[in-house]
């Protein structure tokens, strides 16, 4: 079938056994497509040293591909995106605030996509350079990752809340 | 019969093509013709096809085309390696593309290039329906101007028959063009002998002419 | 006027010839722009008509009733659940003997949930008391729309009519129509008359109950009257050719039955391909033979006797199943209509086309030769075959 990679089908294996998961209508949640990506023109890339962890991508991203990457110690060390189910909308480079995730061609050409998402590696380094950047990426959860514009203002809060 | 699959995302105006096609078979040719897409919910951006059937006689069969005598894609990004699986023996995939294609079977045509040189914005499906009537015998030029009448409404007629126009002349200009005869399949013979036999029960047979 | 129209726009267009007086709207997968054209002819003035925007498909139809009540033309459309939905409306429609038209696009029933075409829906509800026709293309789709107000309406059958479209591969599907011209139209359907209905004039007492009395005479001439809907049928077709310039067969649609030695009986859009491959089988010499039920109640009792009675085999090919039954619906009627007669040749039954899978060519083709094997005495007479499952194909015997 030529459209088989933009459809979802079942998890290898299970689709040739419908006498086995035909008998209800109930089954183990998650199982049911092994992949639905072929809808993508474009591919999101985070970039993991400007990631703050903010975790706006992973709330906003519209079908929850954006999970933790979680060290030894179980803390949230980086951001990574399952790209069986990422459908490229964009969502999650127009919500990142620093911003670090840039839109590229998903045929791999490598070229950023610039006028979706207002994001370019430009501006990515821009704000490294003016120091916009106000902490380390490997944060754990547990501290409140502020990023703002006005440096004065972080010092008087004391930097986390 | 004459079987077109139209490969595009939602919102590109596959199904809009693919019914245009149909009405100008069925409505200015003289065919009988069926057009449909893939049914389901969608999306813009969702992958879809599809489908323009015309014969000279009622077509009874409305499942999916599964190998046609012309493919369309009317987005790059939609082709893979086994693309040719749904191509039928002597059948034409166009592709909508600006670069040069090295396979007989491929008409690359740089759709968003035409339509964007005619209206400054890129329609593809517009394009291969100009397109279509330089290749093949099943609709002329004049048939697809009716078809567009009779889909689209009024304000868009003259931007899309001038599109259709351009097409049909950037590719009628074309040395070496590929075409298939006849009702579309090439070499003439349209697979005549179950169209002939159901014209003839057509004439001779019981039944209703439902 | 020649038009290149989805199945559900053909039908609207047959419905605004037909000058409904009140439509009742809520939409439902694959009917939906049935009720959208109809609401754009309603606000462009090309159809005069009381549009209601009702909640849910049980109001649709309860208010269908209501508006049939006060004398109006009336017309509503649904699919599957809808269906199922307003389900317990349907025999007030019909034991109200109320002449409403309802569009069903075929679709599958929940659970599993699914939005394609086949025809569980409709053919679960033989038995609530509307007459029931099934379309093939969209140009019976569109003539059927004015067909059966007529044959509604008629004071000899005064029944709801349920016409069936199936849902895709007709309501979605573009094909070339002839719209009629509204005179023509005209000329075939006058306005609705009726004594039953509201009227200050002469107060009524309408929709009431009976007890065991007298319950049983309802229920009988409820019957009587659908079987001589038949009658009706054949002449509303007659005034349909000379009016409108299209002739349709009555109750069944039998195409090179005349001889045939493999039958194959089907409903709907189903019986194009069916066709398809009868010609081919024809070429090579075996004389084969489609049977298109049109009507499914009242039941084509008599010619599926009659076309059938000679035949070496006969398979009924169906879009639905009656489980822990004997087979489909259509399958337990064509061996009942033959048994009632003393026809009893040897059958099958196919199971296809089940949420929206495609009945192929192939498919077809495979259920001739278990005909043919039949005839030639191999196989077990009436076995349910499910295709794509416990056929070659499937594999799961």
């Amino acid at each position: 079938m030529t459209d088989r990679k933009f459809t979802p089908h079942l998890r290898e294996g299970l689709g040739a056994r419908p006498e086995e998961f035909a008998r209800s209508t109930c089954f183990e949640g998650g199982y049911l497509t092994s992949v639905n990506a072929g809808w993508r023109s474009l591919r999101p890339l985070i970039d993991p040293v400007q990631c703050t962890l903010c975790l706006n991508c992973y709330m906003y991203c519209p079908d929850g591909t954006i999970f933790k990457v979680r060290d030894g110690e179980g803390v949230c060390a980086a951001l990574a995106i399952d790209y069986d189910f990422c459908k490229g909308c964009g969502v999650c480079a127009k919500v990142c605030p620093v911003p670090c995730i840039a839109m590229v061609d998903e045929r791999g050409d490598g070229e950023v996509a610039a006028g979706i998402s207002g994001v370019s590696t430009e501006r990515v380094l821009q704000r490294r350079e003016q120091g916009l950047m106000s902490c380390s990426p490997k944060r754990g959860l547990s501290e409140r990752i502020e990023m703002s514009e006005t440096p004065a203002r972080k010092d008087a809060e004391g930097g986390a809340a | 019969m004459l079987e077109v699959i139209w490969h595009a995302r939602g919102g590109q105006g596959a199904f809009t093509a693919a019914r245009c096609l149909g009405a100008a078979a069925a409505l200015s040719a003289g065919a009988c013709a069926l057009a449909f897409p893939t049914f389901g919910p969608e999306r813009r951006g969702a992958p879809m096809r599809a489908f323009t059937k015309i014969d000279g006689a009622p077509i009874g069969d409305r499942s999916v085309v599964a190998r046609a005598g012309i493919v369309v894609y009317l987005d790059e990004t939609l082709l893979d390696g086994s693309w040719d699986a749904e191509l039928a023996d002597g059948g034409l995939m166009l592709l909508n593309t600006r670069r040069a294609v090295d396979d007989p079977r491929v008409v690359a045509i740089d759709a968003d290039g035409i339509s964007a040189a005619v209206l400054g914005r890129p329609i593809p499906n517009t394009v291969f329906l100009g397109a279509i009537p330089a290749l093949c015998d099943a609709v002329s030029l004049e048939d697809v101007h009716e078809g567009i009448r009779a889909t689209m409404p009024a304000r868009l007629h003259e931007k899309n028959v001038r599109i259709v126009d351009a097409a049909f002349e950037a590719l009628a200009s074309r040395p070496d063009l590929p075409h298939l005869g006849g009702l579309g399949q090439r070499g003439g013979d349209s697979g005549t002998g179950l169209f002939d036999l159901a014209a003839a029960v057509l004439l001779e047979g019981e039944g209703s002419e439902a | 006027m020649r038009k290149f129209l989805s199945g559900n726009e053909a039908f609207a267009e047959g419905v605004r010839l037909a000058r409904p007086q009140v439509i009742s709207a809520y939409p439902i997968t694959p009917q939906t722009t049935v009720v959208e054209a109809l609401a754009t002819m309603v606000e462009e003035d090309s159809l005069a008509c009381e549009y209601l925007h009702v909640e849910s498909e049980h109001t649709a139809l309860a208010a269908a009733m209501g508006a049939s009540a006060t004398g109006a033309r009336t017309f509503t459309a649904t699919s599957s659940q809808g269906l199922l939905y307003m389900a317990e409306c349907l025999t007030y429609a019909s034991g109200g003997r109320f002449p409403i038209v309802m569009m069903n696009a075929n679709r599958a029933l929940a659970l599993p949930w699914n939005i394609y075409g086949d025809q569980r829906d409709s053919l679960s509800l033989l038995d609530h008391g509307w007459i029931q026709v099934y379309a093939e293309n969209n140009q019976e789709a569109l003539d059927l729309a004015l067909m059966a107000y007529a044959v509604a309406e008629d004071e000899r059958v005064s029944l709801p009519v349920m016409v069936n479209v199936d849902g895709f591969a007709l309501t979605h599907t573009y094909e070339s129509v002839e719209v009629p011209e509204a005179q023509a139209a005209d000329a075939f359907l006058p306005p609705y008359r009726t004594a039953n209905r509201f009227d200050f004039g002469h107060p009524v007492s309408i929709g009431y109950s009976a007890g065991p009395e007298f319950n049983r005479y309802y229920q009988y001439w409820h019957h009587r009257d659908m079987l001589a809907a038949e009658t009706v049928v054949e002449e509303v077709e007659a005034r349909f050719a000379a009016t409108c310039g299209r002739r349709y067969p009555g109750l069944v649609d039998a195409y090179r039955c005349g001889d045939a030695d493999l039958v194959l009986v089907t409903l709907g859009s189903a019986a194009g391909i069916a066709r398809d491959v009868a010609d081919e089988l024809r070429a090579a010499g075996t004389r084969a033979g489609v049977l298109r039920i049109r009507y499914l109640r009242p039941v084509p009792g008599r010619q599926l006797a009659e076309a059938l009675a000679g035949v070496a085999a006969v398979g009924v090919l169906e879009k639905d199943i009656s489980f822990g039954g004997d087979g489909g619906a259509v399958f337990s009627t064509v061996l009942a209509a033959c048994a009632r007669r003393g026809v009893a040749r040897p059958a099958l039954n196919f199971i296809g086309g089940l949420g929206g899978a495609d009945i192929s060519r192939d498919q077809v083709r495979a259920c001739f030769a278990d005909l043919e094997r039949l005839a030639a005495g191999q196989g077990e007479a009436g076995r349910v075959v499910f295709l794509g499952i416990d056929d070659e194909e499937g594999g799961l015997r």
